[in-house]
């Protein structure tokens, strides 16, 4: 399905009444909110991320409405259950994968299967587990112990866990982190094949090309709030930005000539690099580079950028996500 | 009931695949056994003690007759050492000569040991057979030897004997403590206990089918322990096994509970690991499973009458190789619902699902 097409789906899908639907969760530890009023639907057949830096309370607001943590107030509802009084019914149709689960060491990837597949009281039989290595590609890999898998094969084992009991909802927390560029694209493509099953599937990630890629509509978090929730195309088009110009720069210039340039919203250099967010990339190019000829400066690898999640989330909090 | 089946079944695959799990559990108190069962193999002569050879002249032809015999390994003595002798095993019977009803004759008192049967019966009819041959042999008045047996309890075991049931109760320490506590420590220093909770399957099911594989890799340690001992060396097995066995579960539970309540503690591997050492080893030492806790000093009996690990050896011994029953144990069976009792309220209430709240 092209991206266009599935935007198309969801966008009906919205019309409809949302399968989650939680509001003003709140989750405190001690002096620190850790999640802070955050309401969130999330409608069928969606893939639904919640994009932020680390420590912005992704984990903790998909973990309330798991089950696995008691919010401190607030609603949520899921696939009409209240997930705060009966959480163990939600449970049952959901699946789960957790940011760090290593697994039992001495089992093997189709006994972890059928293991977990039984604690869902869910079908055991060898068809299954084969159609579940299937769906995450791990057939060559279906009687290695857990730990002999790399970090890509074991984020993959564990989506097949989140799948056992055919779940209506798939919860996946950051399962891309800390995977090479080839895993990250490998585990992209189950992710999507997944949503093609008939899944609506909710992840957090704190890399906005993932967010940009694979969902369907983006929440942006920080600091224990969403501050902004739509698709990643409206996000970047709600920015008046264009564009960021980029380069390397041998030494220290003039940033307040720069910022005078047409266009221009924010100038900076860091380790050399020398960054223009513009919403006028042609006419402040144009001025960027009769300031270098001028004063002699020579601008290597200049390339524009446009704009993605990474300056929507800038312009939203004044910060990088990496930072 | 497939969950729970499920999740005992795992348990077992994990614990025949854990090499570390293997050894500790079966390698190592089996070594124990063995290299201390070959180190103190004590012989197997019947040493007689004699008591008042010097009454008159039938007990001074009599000792002088059972003293040529090979087949005993007689000593002479005060009846006070040779019967402390007897008690603490290094004699299988006694004789004492005491004047008889008139000038000619003796009467002899057969003290043996009855917590040896084997070896003492063979002394004890040996003796008889040999003291009526004596009377047969008198034509005419009366009888030389008049005699009587009396049965005595011997507090020492041969040292194998000894060791056994120690070494049994030190591994059921070692698997419920270490082993449980060191395997819900990185249960949940994995998230491999959160991602259960993510799961419908209840915390309570998790715990059980734990214990329930724990307990039954008790009772296959203890049948390895004691088929390996029976067989190498003789093991003395007084006891109703089904009895011992019971013993073995109480045990086995009362150590795993306490290794809930370590593993509810511990912060990560490591301080479980420490945890579970620092009380198991002065227990190792101190509760009797080496040598006779009787022995050590005054000062000490107060402090091995807290360690679980004491009543659990005792039990075990007295189960095992001096014949005693389960009511006869009641004080050690006690200790062991106590502990598990306690274990089990305590981890109950300490319980935690993570590591940190993060």
């Amino acid at each position: 399905m092209t991206s266009t097409a599935r935007r198309a789906v969801s966008a009906r899908a919205v019309e409809t009444a949302p399968i989650i639907r939680a509001s003003g969760l709140v989750k405190r530890y001690g002096d620190f909110t850790a999640v802070d009023h955050v309401d969130l639907d999330v409608y069928r057949d969606e893939i639904f991320g919640i994009l932020g830096p680390n420590g912005a309370g992704k984990t903790t607001t998909l973990e309330m409405i798991e089950g696995l943590r008691q919010p401190d107030g607030g609603t949520i509802e899921v696939a009409g259950i209240d997930a705060i009084q009966q959480p163990n019914l939600v449970k049952r149709i959901i699946g789960v994968q957790l940011q760090t689960t290593s697994l039992f060491d001495h089992l093997t990837v189709r006994e972890l299967i059928g293991l977990f597949a039984a604690l869902y009281n869910a079908d055991t039989s060898q068809q299954r587990i084969d159609e579940l290595i299937a769906l995450v590609s791990l057939e060559e890999k279906q009687d290695a112990r857990a730990n002999q898998l790399s970090g890509g094969q074991q984020q993959r084992l564990s989506i097949a866990l989140a799948l056992v009991n055919d779940p209506q909802i798939v919860f996946l927390d950051e399962p891309t982190t800390g995977l090479d560029p080839q895993a990250r694209r490998n585990l992209w493509d189950v992710i999507s094949n997944l949503r093609a099953t008939g899944k609506t599937i909710v992840l957090t990630t704190h890399y906005m090309e993932e967010a940009q890629t694979l969902c369907d509509r983006v929440a942006i978090m920080d600091s224990g709030r969403i501050i902004a929730c739509d698709t990643p195309l409206k996000l970047i088009q709600a920015l008046e930005q264009d564009a960021t110009i980029r380069a390397r720069v041998d030494r220290d210039l003039d940033l307040s000539a720069i910022r005078a340039l047409p266009g221009v919203l924010s100038a900076e250099v860091i380790e050399e690099q020398l960054a223009v967010r513009s919403r006028d990339v042609q006419a402040t190019l144009t001025g960027l580079l009769a300031i270098a000829s001028e004063y002699d400066i020579r601008l290597d690898n200049l390339a524009t950028e446009s704009a993605n999640l990474e300056d929507v989330f800038l312009n939203l909090t004044g910060r990088s996500l990496r930072e | 009931m497939k969950p729970l089946l499920h999740m005992i079944l795992a348990n077992y695959r994990m614990t025949v695949r854990n090499r570390m799990a293997i050894f500790w559990n079966i390698a190592f108190p089996v070594i124990f056994i063995v290299l201390f069962g070959f180190l103190f193999t004590a012989d197997f002569t019947v040493g007689i003690g004699i008591v008042g050879a010097d009454t008159n002249e039938v007990s001074r032809s009599i000792a002088g007759q059972l003293e040529a015999l090979d087949a005993f390994d007689t000593s002479t003595g005060t009846r006070e050492d040779e019967l402390q002798a007897l008690e603490d095993g290094d004699r299988s019977i006694v004789i004492v000569f005491e004047e008889g009803a008139q000038p000619d004759q003796v009467s002899a008192t057969l003290y043996y040991d009855n917590s040896d049967p084997q070896q003492s019966q063979i002394a004890l009819s040996a003796v008889q057979q040999y003291l009526q041959q004596v009377n047969l042999a008198a034509v005419e008045g009366p009888l030389p030897v008049e005699f009587t047996t009396e049965p005595v309890a011997s507090t020492e075991l041969r040292y194998i004997d000894f060791l056994v049931p120690g070494i049994l109760a030190m591994s059921l320490m070692n698997s419920g403590l270490i082993g449980l506590a060191s395997a819900f420590v990185s249960y949940r220093e994995k998230g491999i206990l959160r991602r259960i909770k993510a799961t419908p399957f209840p915390l309570a099911q998790f715990i059980v089918a734990r214990i329930v594989s724990q307990l039954t890799i008790a009772v296959i340690q203890a049948g390895i322990l004691i088929g390996l001992a029976r067989l190498l060396f003789d093991l003395r097995i007084d006891g109703n096994l089904i009895n011992v066995m019971i013993m073995v579960l109480l045990g086995a539970m009362a150590f795993i509970s306490l290794g809930f309540v370590i593993s509810s503690f511990a912060k990560n591997q490591e301080a479980a690991d420490a945890l579970a050492n620092a009380i198991s080893f002065p227990m190792l030492f101190l509760a009797g499973v080496f040598f006779p806790i009787e022995a050590a000093p005054a000062w000490l009996q107060p402090i091995t009458r807290v360690m679980p690990l004491r009543y659990l050896a005792d039990g075990m011994r007295d189960l095992m190789v001096r014949g005693s029953t389960l009511p006869d144990e009641w004080l050690n069976v006690l200790a062991m619902l106590l502990t598990a009792a306690i274990g089990l309220l305590l981890s109950m209430r300490l319980f935690k699902w993570e590591s940190s709240t993060a």
